[in-house]
């Protein structure tokens, strides 16, 4: 924990210095004389920052708070058209590029809160189906509303591609850290305590509606974000981007890394996606393959630790114990 | 002064009368005990006065300090919360995968002085606040003698710790009033006892009025001052532990009566 000043001046030096080693080697092995991150692999990279800003915003709502959500792709289509749109009328600098993903963070927002006030009264499997019933509905209103507007089924497109490395790795780098600060606060244990007992933390003085709240407007901000650096990225949306199989993939990410881990969201969505790319050459059985590494990793949890960590002790220790759940959880 | 006053309550679920026109009262300090065979609807009285339930009639009312009688009809539990009335779980309800620590610092969230954005940034308020909470939290965790295991999780504390914890985050919350739900459930003789001593302490130290349900009845004669009886929703006596002992329909309904 951290009270005085000095420590929060060195915690903060010590944050920004990792970020910085972080953006520095990744820079250098991107320089086209050492060329290990080519230019595809440049991609891969910023898909990569992009999917752990919409991961650590569903982990908020989903591992952190409790809240299980399956319309996070919605609202991550809420930016990106937010976004799309701002672009198309305005021209493209630094300034109306950082404005379009507020724009698309905030409309996303807005429609979370406006969305969570009847919905979070529900609990697990409901709201689920309420927050997959709204993901539908925003896809379905762009697919149907004229072309001239949002494009409609065809899509939008041109949009001018402006998210670059630098965007998108800011972007995931501030996510991660507004999170993590959100996690240490009072805020962030009111959070955790509506996850892990209503009834008791209620009675403790939390207004659960209102945490739940938050964590859900917070969570859909920082998916709006990053449907706005998304279209930039791509420079082509269309409303079967955001479907229901598009929530699932950023529910994997958080249920890999760990509920409630924000250090296993990051690595979960690297990994997967680095699998993503050793997979793609087998075409057909890729799927195949990749459910199937998902179904070992998922046995390997086995554990409330995250499952690198589990990997880790695995090395360690030679006999692997199945059982190794422990009788903790009681 | 009375602190606490429940007139006439009642609560019907569906057919059934749980709990039938009861009158009860707190006077500031005073440690009372609510006791009465299963079913006999104590539960469902503290889940009136803390505004789980809404009774079907009645009013229920709380004195805070500056003095303002508070009528809670209709509202929410975190709302009642907030004058200063907690409370413990029958079933222990700890946050069971977080530390003792941030049991503890839960209960104080109410009073979170900063903004969201304030602790994105670590404001110098969010520095203040959260040193204030550390320390107050410190303070309740040594008096129930947690404090050397505030960085377990509450789940692997032993059962009773557990109580103990659920006690302490109860007076986190600032409470002037606590009630307890059977606190001395599961505990063998020599815990009890233990308990009987804590509770006392804590009572002198923040100056709170408790409110508690037990069926050990050593325990409850030796601590409370003031008891209710209640059977089958009704209230059938009230008085000075000596009293309740010698009356003859407390007797009744926990032993039965002769059939002549």
């Amino acid at each position: 924990m951290i009270f005085d000043k000095k420590t929060r001046a060195k915690s903060s030096i010590k944050a920004i210095i990792v970020v910085c080693i972080i953006y520095a080697v990744m820079k250098i092995l991107m320089l086209p004389q050492i060329n290990v991150i080519n230019p595809f692999y440049q991609t891969i990279v910023m898909k990569i920052c992009i999917e752990i800003t919409l991961a650590l915003g569903l982990n908020l709502i989903t591992g952190i708070t409790g809240q299980f959500s399956l319309g996070h792709a919605g609202f991550m289509s809420v930016g990106a058209y937010t976004a799309a749109y701002i672009m198309l009328h305005w021209t493209v600098n630094l300034a109306t590029i950082i404005i379009s993903a507020l724009a698309g963070g905030i409309v996303a927002g807005i429609i979370a809160f406006l969305i969570g006030i009847p919905t979070l009264r529900l609990r697990g499997d409901y709201l689920a189906i309420a927050t997959l019933g709204f993901g539908e509905i925003i896809r379905i209103l762009i697919q149907t509303t004229d072309k001239s507007f949002l494009g409609g089924a065809a899509g939008l497109s041109p949009i001018p591609i402006y998210s670059n490395f630098e965007l998108v790795f800011i972007m995931a780098a501030l996510c991660y850290v507004c999170i993590n600060n959100i996690l240490k606060s009072s805020y962030g244990r009111s959070m955790v305590s509506v996850r892990e007992d209503e009834i008791a933390s209620e009675s403790m003085g939390v207004n659960i509606t209102n945490v739940k709240l938050l964590a859900f407007v917070a969570g859909t901000f920082f998916a709006g974000i990053a449907g706005a650096m998304y279209s930039g990225y791509v420079g082509f949306i269309q409303p079967k981007d955001f479907g229901f199989m598009k929530s699932i993939e950023i529910l994997m990410i958080v249920v890999l890394g760990g509920l409630g881990n924000i250090k296993g969201t990051v690595a979960a969505t690297i990994i997967l996606n680095i699998i993503g790319v050793i997979l793609q050459d087998f075409a057909e059985i890729r799927m195949i393959l990749y459910a199937l590494l998902l179904i070992i990793i998922m046995i390997m949890m086995c554990g409330e630790s995250p499952w690198i960590i589990k990997m880790r002790n695995m090395l360690n220790i030679k006999k692997f114990n199945f059982k190794g759940r422990g009788k903790a959880g009681a | 002064m009375n602190v606490m006053q429940a007139d006439h309550i009642s609560i019907v679920f569906g057919g059934l009368k749980a709990v039938d026109d009861v009158t009860i009262y707190a006077k500031k300090g005073e440690l009372l005990g609510l006791i009465g065979p299963n079913g006999a609807g104590k539960t469902t009285i503290f889940n009136m006065l803390t505004g789980v339930y809404a009774p079907t009639k009645g009013s229920i009312a709380f004195v805070n300090n500056s003095g303002a009688e508070i009528n809670i009809k209709g509202m929410q539990p975190y709302k009642v919360s907030r004058i200063g009335v907690s409370r413990t779980f029958q079933n222990i309800r700890l946050f069971k995968n977080l530390s003792v620590l941030d049991n503890m610092l839960i209960s104080m969230h109410k009073d979170v002085g900063y903004s969201v954005f304030g602790a994105i940034i670590k404001s110098g308020r969010y520095l203040n606040i959260e040193k204030e909470f550390y320390d107050k939290a410190i303070k309740i965790l040594q008096a129930v003698k947690l404090d050397g295991k505030k960085d377990e999780y509450a789940k692997n504390l032993p059962y009773g710790e557990q109580r103990k914890l659920e006690i302490a985050r109860a007076i986190a919350t600032g409470a002037e009033i606590v009630f307890l739900d059977e606190p001395a459930a599961g505990m063998n003789p020599s815990e009890t006892e233990e308990l009987a001593d804590l509770i006392q302490i804590l009572k002198n130290e923040y100056n709170l009025t408790i409110v508690l349900i037990e069926h050990d009845m050593k325990f409850v004669m030796k601590i409370c001052q003031r008891i209710y009886v209640l059977d089958f929703g009704i209230l059938i006596a009230e008085g000075v532990p000596k009293e309740i002992k010698s009356n003859p329909n407390v007797i009744k309904a926990y032993l039965g009566e002769e059939i002549e």
